[in-house]
């Protein structure tokens, strides 16, 4: 018989609702019960660090990557189009 | 970071005072739009540079392979380039771009026979051989239902420094259904906000973040094995 | 206090309390709270979802390694176990909240909740688990034995052991705050008692109040 309290999120829950979370979409009530149990868990909070260091790894990511033969192709095209305009 | 636009709908602004064509436009886009007309090519491959990633995973949503996706932006700048003339700037030129990418997409997809609404692109996922590091408490645990059974291991702070936490993001998101990946690459490594994403995948935003929660769900998870693991 | 609505509708700001992450960082907003100096309060931060702050009975739910005392300027909004304003600003930090705080808070937690438990045994008729229990000498010791005793949910006292050994562990480990969780979970299930579980947070709150001599100030009431 678990004390489940129907104003307490379980793990599995919030887990789930982290990206919304993130982007302060979720609706107030949610949001504290969210934030309350991070405040006590220590599972949920190494979680949701880790999915933060994620999405901030993700974006290191972002370098231009072109291939070559791509460059030429486009270049081609780019001139092509200003000698016939 | 691109400024915010308002959500919902369309980027289109209302008839503008006759201040002249692209008086809507940002002074960047402005820039970089009579650039391109005058023939500068530093600006076009610049710009193709900038946005090539991103054009080419938002083409995969709609397309069979990452190489067909790779003429379709090529022939999408073809388009870009052609309606250049026309373009009036009432809207971003990054949205404008993406909106003709996503046209020729959907066309050669359809030419493919792989007209398949969006939503129903969730492939299935090639795994099972990656088993996950941690579990939760099932339902009818007697003391907590839906807890963690053995939570996540702490991450060593410079295993995401590494450059091999780089390699593995990627590969990982190579691996993503064409959906996920798209919303994750505009999103988490291209930085676009949501409401560009939506708008230019013509997602709503409800569907935008199941997607990149699912996406990001998985990258966490790849990375989840490698980066506890403490260097003797 | 007094309140002065003038015509300019001025109201006294309300002191209250907040927790924060260290460097005075907003744990879940991420902003910065600017520092308090020369006997100065610190400038107004008025974040774009607001902020949120403690009346005493909230103290136990928003636990975090720094506390301060703050303003808050009115209107407040009441929510169940915080208060909310435009902005904020902070007064001064309360030195006697530390890390070992932390820990003697979760300890001391875990510690009512051995109690109950031993009550409830005894109530069980059995004798030699709460005396097992109560000869315990440290938190790992009590998690330990109380672990050895949690492999049904039959009864009471065999349900809340098993949260008492999650209650013990966390004392152990210095988390509090899930020490605290535990513990109050522990006295529901001991006591059979569902209104126990709000007791047990107001006595965690008076035990920080006591222990940070936070009565001598007033606060924003209840």
């Amino acid at each position: 018989m678990s004390v489940a309290r129907p104003e307490e999120i379980a793990c599995r829950q919030l887990v789930e609702l982290l990206t919304e979370f993130l982007e302060g979409a979720l609706d107030e009530p949610t949001r504290t019960r969210v934030e309350q149990h991070l405040v006590w868990c220590p599972g949920c909070t190494e979680y949701l660090r880790q999915f933060r260091a994620t999405i901030g790894a993700s974006r290191r990511l972002a370098e231009d990557d072109l291939p070559d033969r791509v460059k030429e192709n486009l270049l081609d095209a780019f001139r092509h189009w200003r000698h016939g305009s | 970071m691109p400024a915010a636009v308002s959500s919902g709908g369309s980027f289109e602004q209302p008839d503008a005072a006759q201040d002249g064509p692209l008086s809507l436009l940002s002074p960047e886009d402005r820039e970089l739009v009579e650039h391109l007309r005058s023939g500068d090519e530093r600006t076009f491959l610049s710009l193709v540079e900038k946005n090539h990633r991103a054009m080419v995973r938002a083409a995969m949503g709609f397309v069979a392979s990452e190489a067909v996706a790779e003429e379709v932006v090529q022939e999408a700048w073809v388009g870009i380039l052609q309606g250049l003339a026309k373009f009036e700037g009432r809207c971003p030129l990054r949205a404008w771009m993406f909106r003709i990418l996503i046209n020729c997409a959907k066309m050669r997809g359809g030419r493919e026979a792989r007209s398949v609404p969006f939503s129903a692109l969730e492939t299935e996922d090639a795994e099972g051989e990656r088993r996950a590091v941690e579990s939760f408490r099932p339902p009818d645990d007697p003391r907590w239902p839906g807890h963690w059974a053995k939570g996540p291991e702490r991450w060593a702070d410079e295993r995401l420094a590494d450059a091999e936490a780089l390699v593995r993001i990627k590969a990982e998101i190579e691996r993503l259904p064409p959906n996920q990946r798209q919303v994750i690459t505009l999103r988490d490594i291209e930085d676009w906000d949501s409401a560009e994403v939506c708008e230019a995948l013509g997602i709503s935003e409800a569907n935008q973040r199941v997607l990149l929660h699912r996406a990001r769900t998985k990258v966490r998870q790849a990375l989840a094995g490698w980066a506890a693991e403490v260097t003797p | 206090m007094p309140s002065a609505t003038g015509d300019t509708g001025a109201e006294p700001p309300m002191r209250a309390w907040k927790f924060l992450d260290p460097g005075r960082l907003a744990p879940f907003g991420g902003h910065v709270w600017p520092a308090p100096g020369n006997g100065a309060p610190g400038d107004w931060v008025e974040p774009e979802g607001g902020v949120y702050a403690c009346r005493s009975a909230d103290l136990p739910w928003w636990i975090r390694p720094e506390l301060w005392e703050v303003e808050l300027d009115p209107p407040l909004r009441t929510l169940a176990t915080q208060i909310s304003a435009r902005r904020g600003r902070l007064l001064r930090r309360i030195p006697a909240w530390d890390e070992t705080a932390i820990r003697s808070y979760g300890v001391a937690c875990a510690e009512r909740a051995r109690e109950r438990t031993v009550e409830a045994f005894l109530r069980e008729g059995r004798q030699e688990e709460a005396e097992a229990l109560r000869r315990t000498r440290s938190m790992l010791e009590l998690c330990r034995v109380a672990q050895g005793l949690a492999s049904d949910v039959r009864t009471p006292a065999s349900n809340a052991v098993g949260y008492l050994a999650a209650a013990a562990v966390r004392a152990a480990e210095g988390w509090g705050p899930a020490a605290a969780l535990h513990a109050a979970d522990t006295v529901v299930v001991a006591t059979r008692d569902p209104d126990a579980f709000a007791r047990e947070r107001e006595w965690q709150a008076r035990w920080i109040i006591e222990r940070c001599e936070l009565s001598a100030i007033p606060v924003a009431a209840v």
